[in-house]
């Protein structure tokens, strides 16, 4: 019946192998917030550039940008770049063994150390951003 | 030195191949965007949010702004951050883009695209930013 | 009073007779302190016979009887039945790889990759003539975590990557070239490097970290991967900026 050895029986993966699983569903979310990083950005972009092209440039951006939608996109890009900035606090300083004195610090005072640079690098932005004229 | 010892489908890369590789100048960018972009993002995210929603009109008045801007910091701070977040996204992109269409994360067209159109923005925004 | 039970749906595949598989329920007494991999024995002794996996030490430290459990990659032998009790506990073999027979799953893709990586001491100059390599407890350290792998393979089954593109070499064999890269005795650094660095190598993880989440040995494979992305992204820039100090 059987010539020689059978084959093996693969199982092909789900083709929403995501979304079952909470971790792969974070995931993915984590993965899609790098959207929301470069979206920030150009809003960003969008406020150096046209302030340097002059001031109708700017108040056609600024009318855009405070418009009620801009508002909803605004609010969703901060939860989404907060989320990436979470998770990446936890997951970069796995890239390294980061040793003082020798000794090995724990992911508890990496995690410390790298929200108070957070802390600080937003206070300084927003002080200077907010300095007002 | 000793050939690598493999069967099958293992192919073991030659050095060169190895070398020639970009991946870690990629990454490397990958890691300095996504670290920029968990710094200041937020912040400005949370300006952005702050003027849709009525923040006094002062601190992001032109005036003020451009006079920010005046200061070339000012430029290579935005040209940074925006260049940074932009490579960060599109290295993330791509291996989700692949991941998503069953496709090799080193197949050309895709880095082709998302690196493309990253290095389109910092150009773009270097060129408005300095020269004009 | 009856003795509680407790149903296992156990994935079935007999490659001489059935074309498709198939889930097949056994009830099983339930005890509170067995695992699976009990319920299973009592499966084979009375009631099926027929009905093949593998194990070995039933103490978490052989690797053998590692299967999918309520879509969990789990060991069976770590899984405990009131983990799961009274509702049903779902076997099934290790996910991402091809079925031999029943939770017998094909583990050959593993075996050739890992000899790529040169999974032992490499020594280019002699070790101290009539003695033995002196360690450190530090230098220990530095590599202890990731010796701890006892090739069970959940991280494999935890891995979207892999299932998603099989010629990844895959969190166990990266994190063994981390445990001997790291290990003080050994000079196979740059051996490993093509391997390591090249095309299906750690490039290829996205570091989605389920691995480390799944191993029962907390060899944390995610982790040993990006060290070696960070220490073949240095050592790329090193390659660049000075390209005279290349071996």
């Amino acid at each position: 019946m059987n010539a020689g050895t059978p084959r093996p029986y693969r199982r092909p993966p789900h083709f929403a192998w995501w979304w079952g699983h909470r971790a792969y569903t974070l995931f993915v979310a984590r993965e899609l917030t790098s959207i929301f990083v470069a979206a920030t950005a150009l809003v960003l972009l969008g406020f150096a550039w046209t302030a340097v092209q002059g001031p109708d440039a700017y108040a056609a951006y600024v009318a855009v940008m405070t418009r009620p939608a801009a508002a909803v996109f605004h609010a969703v890009a901060l939860v989404a770049v907060v989320y990436h900035a979470l998770t990446w606090w936890t997951l970069a300083p796995r890239a390294a063994a980061v040793r003082v004195d020798g000794r090995r610090l724990s992911p508890r005072a990496v995690l410390g150390g790298a929200y108070a640079a957070w802390a600080a690098a937003s206070a300084v932005v927003a002080w200077l951003v907010l300095r007002g004229p | 030195m000793v050939p690598v010892p493999t069967r099958g489908h293992v192919r073991p890369p030659d050095a060169d191949e190895v070398a020639r590789s970009t991946e870690p100048l990629w990454w490397l960018l990958f890691a300095a965007g996504g670290t920029v972009a968990a710094l200041v993002l937020p912040v400005h995210a949370l300006l952005h949010l702050a003027l849709a929603l009525g923040l006094p009109g002062d601190a992001f008045a032109h005036a003020h702004v451009a006079r920010l801007l005046a200061h070339p910091l000012a430029r290579v701070y935005v040209t940074v951050v925006v260049g940074l977040a932009l490579l960060h996204w599109a290295h993330r992109f791509r291996y989700a883009l692949a991941e998503g269409l069953r496709l090799k994360a080193s197949w050309v067209p895709i880095p082709l695209a998302c690196y493309g159109a990253a290095l389109l923005g910092i150009t773009l925004a270097v060129v408005r930013l300095f020269f004009l | 009073m009856a003795e509680p039970t407790i149903t296992l749906e156990v994935w079935r595949y007999r490659p001489e007779q059935d074309t498709t598989p198939h889930l097949q329920p056994y009830q099983v007494p339930y005890r509170p302190h067995w695992v699976v991999l009990d319920a299973q024995n009592y499966i084979k002794d009375h009631l099926d016979g027929s009905v093949a996996y593998r194990w070995s030490c039933r103490m978490g430290v052989c690797g053998s009887c590692g299967m999918t459990i309520n879509g969990v990659p789990r060991l069976s032998c770590a899984a405990f039945l009131k983990e799961y009790f009274p509702r049903p506990v779902r076997v099934e073999p290790l996910a991402t790889f091809p079925v031999e027979r029943d939770l017998i799953v094909d583990l050959t893709d593993f075996l050739e990759k890992l000899p790529a990586v040169r999974p032992w001491i490499v020594r280019h100059e002699a070790g101290p003539p009539d003695a033995e390599f002196r360690q450190t407890p530090e230098e220990l350290e530095a590599y202890r975590q990731f010796s701890m792998c006892i090739n069970c393979l959940l991280c494999y089954a935890a891995c979207p990557v892999y299932a998603l593109e099989p010629r990844f070499l895959g969190p166990a064999v990266l994190a063994l070239a981390a445990r001997y890269t790291l290990d003080s005795r050994d000079q196979g650094r740059a051996d490993r490097h093509p391997v390591v660095a090249g095309p299906d190598g750690v490039w290829d993880c996205t570091f989605v970290g389920e691995c480390t989440t799944v191993c029962p040995k907390d060899v944390d494979p995610a982790g040993a991967i990006q060290r070696l992305k960070l220490a073949s992204a240095l050592d790329w820039l090193r390659g660049v900026v000075l390209p005279w100090g290349r071996r």
